[in-house]
């Protein structure tokens, strides 16, 4: 199959990709497995196959940042820049943020083209290398996030026991989500509690308990109205803040691309806070592209020809029909990755000029309570009573942070703590501690 | 140094002790994760412990919704005067001016003691992300935007030059301790005090050594585990003595902070990522080199002391990067750029800034 009509495929992928992004929660990895299963019978050969879906990672990396923006429901990488975007979005700044996200979005595609040829060289043996520390690295990481948790108040009054329980409320709070997030982890992974067939959804229930369904009840709890929004024909943002947001964002995405159980949001908080990043548009713009190199990095990797790296849920389950190994392949999806982000962008300026422009005449309280409907529905199809069951807790988890003040980074802890117990080979005799084995 | 730079800083001095890594790579150990927590560890004890109980004898509380400035800097004079003339130190608590889920109204407090006064400006909003509201400061009545107070004791501030933010979060704490001929103002008095000192990073280690015994890990690796969590903790020590504060770092023998070198300071984002950067790289090629055969071979490498030293990786990963951080800092650096001081102490903003 020649260059252009796979270039065609990844471009049609982002446009049914995006298209599918918008819905709240909606993770691409839960909607790519139909795809996969229609290509045969449409007559979709393998390799177009995977371009489609490369442009799907594009769309939803890219266009999935509305549902954060205007929905308030983000997923695990997005939840970072919930606080900023709900404060712009009650000034009227909705647009705006749309904007810098996705120019970051822009930011990391083009980075990502730029040191696509060098990953022929670089990235094996960077493989090699990392492999054999995975576990401790993976730890290096959780703990951090664990022990950076800041007080977010002293309290007011002399007494120390006063002071000590205002600056501790948060605190506590922070690391009884760590731990409860990485226990219920634990358990869904091993254990059967999810049905063998709906494993490829596993997380899922917790993943949309944990980051999208909290902040939808403090929506409807609040009664927040949302203003009407401005659409603004420049940014407050200068070249120099998209740049170094770029590359802070681009490091961070990079780094979770390349390490298992790490997400674009966590490799951007450590690379953010390695950079002294406060400024809010360049915050904007680094999660933007630390979400782009994560999501389309880790899928691309697949491509690199002579070197299969399969990174992420919907690269391990593409990777069973159809491993390209073709220079003209790689070479495809590197302008294909320029080309789509391009596409995805147009179409999330478009989109959000539209939500921008009519988000203030909806009742944002229904909207919250539709989504939530909506999100337990996908939860009961996939996953069933159990999977319901387990999106209560997690949202149970996800509202502490958000009750007591404390960080939802913490709920991370969810997918990297059992991943680097099972790394350092420890899971066994953890699942025999609490009586799971 | 920012707790991320501690943290891999230790991560990566760690990684120099061959033992550390093989246990690492071959035992599956998280010996380099233990020194890394060590790394973050005074600070952790500082900011979430020690600073909670420690004594408040006073707390600055500005007024809500609109503060007084005036009012604000006569209640700091008088603290000061008090200390002098009851020759007892005084903690005094700092707040800020919380104005919504993550806004603040920042003010500032400039200490002169050449002349005796104490000045303070009520700022506009701002965000926890640095986002300033500028229009925001109209809702100040001017009378109540800037307070002038004197105060008669002599006084010693060693950051004379620096105006005291109080933004977001939780406001800083300074002591006013009375000396035989002056006032000493102490920031941060709970900060860098016991949990700075060599000594205790020795303790501490010995009670790691301790606990390791006790969990049957054999004495070479309990010993390997306590050197980990040394290396840790002292890295973090040593690394900010770098700055201006300094640390006590003889505790419980000696009693007050040792000047810092004053070659950078902890907020500066170039020194800390300059820092971060040559941590990432040392962990890289020790994890490189922990491994046999070697994933990567650079090219340029020659043994020399028994050493490996690839020029191709010093040159490339090491020098040049470090360059370029270091110029960027020469270029862009702006530590006291903040417009709103500026303005306020636009009297003054020749004396003291240059």
């Amino acid at each position: 199959m020649d260059v252009l009509t796979l270039v065609g495929y990844l471009l049609l992928g982002v446009i049914i990709g995006s298209i599918f992004s918008i819905m709240p929660s909606l993770h691409i990895y839960n909607v790519a497995p139909i795809f996969i299963l229609l290509a045969p019978q449409l007559g979709i050969p393998p390799e177009a196959l995977i371009m489609f879906l490369l442009g799907n990672v594009i769309g939803f990396a890219t266009m999935n940042t509305i549902s954060t923006i205007f929905f308030s429901a983000p997923d695990d990488t997005t939840f970072l820049i919930l606080m900023p975007s709900q404060v712009m979005l009650n000034n009227g700044r909705g647009f705006e943020v749309a904007l810098l996200m996705g120019l970051g979005c822009l930011v990391g595609a083009i980075m990502l083209t730029i040191i696509a040829p060098s990953l022929l060289l670089i990235f094996p043996p960077f493989m090699s290398l990392i492999t054999p520390h995975i576990h401790w690295v993976l730890a290096l990481f959780l703990f951090y996030i664990l022990l950076s948790e800041f007080p977010k108040d002293v309290g007011i009054g002399k007494s120390r026991w006063k002071r000590f329980k205002g600056g501790w409320r948060n605190l506590a709070a922070g690391y009884l989500t760590f731990g409860l997030s990485a226990l219920m982890g634990f358990i869904i992974m091993n254990t059967h509690i999810i049905p063998v067939e709906a494993a490829y959804f596993g997380m899922l229930p917790a993943f949309i308990g944990l980051f999208a369904i909290p902040s939808l009840i403090m929506n409807i709890v609040s009664k927040v109205k949302i203003p009407e929004q401005k659409i603004q024909r420049s940014l407050d943002a200068s070249p120099l803040d998209i740049i170094k947001g770029g590359i802070t964002g681009f490091s961070g995405g990079f780094f979770a691309a390349v390490v298992p159980a790490l997400t674009g949001g966590m490799g951007s908080v450590i690379a953010g806070q390695a950079t002294g990043q406060r400024e809010e548009s360049q915050f904007l713009v680094s999660i933007g592209a630390s979400r782009f190199v994560y999501y389309v990095g880790a899928f691309f990797f697949l491509f690199i020809p002579g070197y299969t790296v399969v990174r992420g849920g919907l690269a391990n389950l593409a990777a069973i029909y159809y491993i390209p190994r073709k220079y003209s392949e790689f070479y495809a999806a590197v302008a294909g990755i320029a080309l789509g982000a391009v596409l995805a962008f147009t179409m999330l300026v478009a989109i959000s000029y539209l939500l921008a422009k009519n988000i203030h005449k909806i009742r944002y309280d229904y909207v919250s309570v539709a989504i939530i409907i909506v999100l337990s529905i996908i939860t009961y199809i996939t996953t069933g009573i159990i999977g319901l069951l387990i999106m209560i807790v997690g949202t149970g988890i996800g509202l502490l942070p958000l009750i007591y003040g404390s960080r939802r980074l913490h709920c991370l802890a969810v997918i990297i703590f059992p991943l680097m117990l099972d790394m350092a080979g420890l899971a066994g005799e953890f699942a025999r501690l609490l009586g799971l084995r | 140094m920012k707790g991320v730079t501690h943290y891999f800083f230790a991560a990566a001095l760690a990684s120099l002790i061959p033992t550390l890594m093989i246990m690492a790579v071959y035992e599956k150990s998280f010996i380099i994760v233990l020194a890394a927590i060590a790394g973050i560890l005074p600070d952790y004890i500082d900011f979430k412990i020690v600073r909670f109980l420690w004594r408040v004898d006073e707390e600055i509380i500005p007024e809500w919704p609109i503060p007084n400035a005036s009012r604000i800097a006569e209640k700091i004079a008088k603290l000061i005067d008090e200390a002098w003339e009851k020759k007892k130190v005084i903690n005094v608590q700092i707040h800020t001016i919380k104005t919504g889920p993550s806004t603040w109204r920042k003010w500032f407090i400039y200490i002169d003691p050449d002349r005796q006064r104490i000045k303070v400006g009520i700022g506009p909003i701002q965000t926890f992300g640095g986002r300033t509201f500028d229009a925001t400061i109209e809702e100040v009545p001017p009378d109540k935007r800037v307070g002038e107070a004197k105060f008669s004791a002599p006084l010693r501030y060693g950051y004379k030059d620096r105006t005291i933010e109080v933004s977001i979060l939780t406001g800083p704490m300074v002591a006013f301790a009375p000396t035989d001929d002056h006032v000493e103002v102490v920031f941060l008095p709970w900060h860098r005090y016991a949990s700075h000192s060599i000594i205790l990073a020795g303790g501490l280690s010995s009670i790691v050594f301790l606990v390791a015994l006790l969990f049957g890990i054999s004495s070479f690796k309990a010993l390997m585990y306590s050197i980990a969590f040394f290396v840790g903790y002292t890295s973090h020590i040593l690394s900010d003595q770098f700055g201006h504060m300094g640390s006590n770092l003889f505790w419980p023998f000696t009693k007050k902070r040792i000047e810092g070198l004053k070659i950078t300071e902890s907020a500066d984002p170039y020194a800390n990522f300059l820092l971060f950067w040559l941590s990432t790289m040392i962990l890289l090629w020790q994890m490189n080199s922990a491994i046999s055969p070697k994933p990567i071979t650079f090219p340029w490498t020659y043994t020399i002391l028994g050493v490996e030293i690839s020029i191709a990786y010093l040159l490339f990963l090491v020098a040049i990067p470090s360059i370029i951080i270091i110029i960027a800092r020469v270029l862009f650096w702006k530590p006291r750029g903040d417009p709103y001081l500026r303005n306020l102490l636009r009297e003054e903003y020749g004396e003291l800034f240059g």
